[in-house]
């Protein structure tokens, strides 16, 4: 027992308390059986050394009679109204005893409603913030999930596009087999970018030709009505050669690639034999 | 206030706080005329105690069940809130102590009245003993708790107007109180062992 609450409990038997902190008190009090046993002590305590002081005279015979009438006058109507304006000095009095336990009721009735109300407040604000919070982990974890999905889709994307780049690559890349024209072994394959407008040829088994003629590339291009040349091919003395090459025009598509035995250095347009030839 | 007392008390308790309305007539009867005397004590004429002691049964029966639920003992309890309506009677009529001849006055005027319900012969004793031994332990305080602890319980004055009045600093008198009031508690204890 703190000396705040002797002082308290002192206070309180001695109606040193305004209301609030009386029913607070009694709160106290209905909850806590060592703060009643010392409240019951100080009631005694103050009670004897009142006693003590107090002189032996009876009470007039008529009290008795008013003081059985309590129950019937102290109606629930009437407890029921508290706040309404006192006649004079004698009902505050009257009523402030009369009314106290009904007050105290109230009061108390005031302070749990406001307690009850404050836990219910928290308790449902605490329910809200653990489903917000829920929901909020729910929707981070959803995020990742999406954010993780969007990282594969754009992984996938980015395989996609360099599969399809790889693709358009391919599809730029124009790619032939030659076959001899000369009923001989020779043949060939040309590789040509369209892009670059340049590309690879090789050939194998053609014949030796003269001195004065030259082997002559052609790319066939539908746009124009001529084969665009593709320039020399240089073949070695085995029939074989390997040679890069760039097409004079640019060249939008390739329908065929063909090698025509021309004069040495070459013709603008092509004037002799197709020795070796590949359609697309 | 012996065990007997006190299992009556608990009983008169138990009935008021089941609204039987007999019991505050026993209440009354056991306890009305030593309430009576207290409240005259403070207020030092007939009419108010009358008032006051109304006040206080009043109060029993309408804190009935929060004090049956507390197992408070109702004599005390009567006692301590007749004092307090009382005080409240002195302070809305500005009286203060009453004289020694205003209640010889008033002592003349109750004889005259029909009193009811006498205690009985032994316990007007037992209670006359108690009182007395009490009142000789109010007494044997020292001086400055004996006259906080007289201005306290009969004047009407406030701690602080007691304060005032005196010219000490709150705490103190507050502290002198409480300390007389621990010193007759033990002597009760002392009496109530005997």
């Amino acid at each position: 027992m703190s000396e705040r609450d002797e002082e308290l409990i002192l206070d309180y038997v001695l109606g040193e308390l305004d209301d609030v902190a009386s029913a607070t008190l009694e709160l106290r009090v209905a909850q806590e059986p060592e703060l009643a046993a010392a409240l019951a002590r100080c009631e005694e305590t103050v009670a004897m050394g009142l006693l003590a002081d107090a002189p032996d005279v009876a009470p007039p015979a008529d009290l008795r009679s008013r003081i059985m009438v309590i129950p019937e006058a102290t109606s629930p109507v009437e407890s029921a109204r508290p706040t309404e304006a006192p006649a004079d000095d004698r009902v505050v009095v009257v009523r402030r005893f009369a009314y106290a336990g009904w007050g105290i009721a109230a009061a108390l009735m005031v302070v749990a409603t406001v307690l009850i109300g404050r836990i219910g407040d928290r308790t449902n604000e605490v329910d809200r913030l653990r489903t917000e919070i829920a929901s909020e982990r729910e929707a981070l974890q959803r995020v990742g999930a999406e954010l993780a999905s969007v990282v594969d889709e754009r992984e996938l994307l980015v395989a996609r596009v360099a599969q399809l780049d790889s693709r358009r690559a391919l599809d730029q890349m124009k790619i032939a087999t030659l076959s001899s024209q000369l009923a001989d072994a020779s043949y060939g394959f040309a590789v040509f970018d369209t892009k670059g407008g340049e590309g690879v040829i090789e050939v194998v088994n053609l014949p030796e030709i003269k001195s004065t003629q030259d082997y002559q590339l052609w790319v066939v291009d539908p746009q124009y009505p001529n084969p665009v040349d593709g320039g020399i091919v240089q073949v070695g003395s085995d029939g074989r050669a390997r040679v890069r090459f760039h097409a004079k025009q640019q060249v939008d598509d390739v329908a065929a690639f063909a090698i025509s035995l021309e004069k040495k250095g070459g013709v603008p347009v092509a004037e002799g034999p197709m020795v070796l030839v590949g359609s697309l | 206030m012996n065990d007997a007392q006190d299992k009556v008390s608990a009983e008169v308790l138990s009935r008021l706080a089941r609204r039987d309305s007999s019991a505050l007539e026993q209440a009354y009867d056991e306890f009305g005329r030593t309430v009576y005397g207290v409240a005259y004590r403070v207020v030092g004429q007939a009419a108010d105690a009358e008032e006051a002691v109304q006040d206080a049964f009043r109060a029993l029966w309408s804190n009935a069940v929060s004090l049956h639920s507390r197992k408070a003992n109702p004599l005390p309890w009567l006692i301590t809130t007749a004092r307090r309506a009382a005080i409240d009677i002195l302070r809305k009529r500005k009286s203060r102590i009453p004289s020694a001849a205003t209640i010889a006055e008033d002592e003349l005027e109750t004889t005259n009245r029909v009193s009811v319900d006498e205690p009985t012969a032994g316990e007007a004793l037992q209670q006359k003993e108690v009182a007395q031994k009490v009142a000789a332990a109010v007494r044997d305080l020292p001086d400055e708790q004996q006259q906080i602890v007289q201005l306290v319980f009969y004047s009407g004055l406030t701690h602080q107007e007691v304060s005032d009045k005196l010219g000490l600093p709150l705490g103190t008198v507050k502290s002198r109180l409480r300390y007389g009031l621990q010193k007759l508690q033990m002597k009760i204890g002392e009496v109530s062992n005997v």
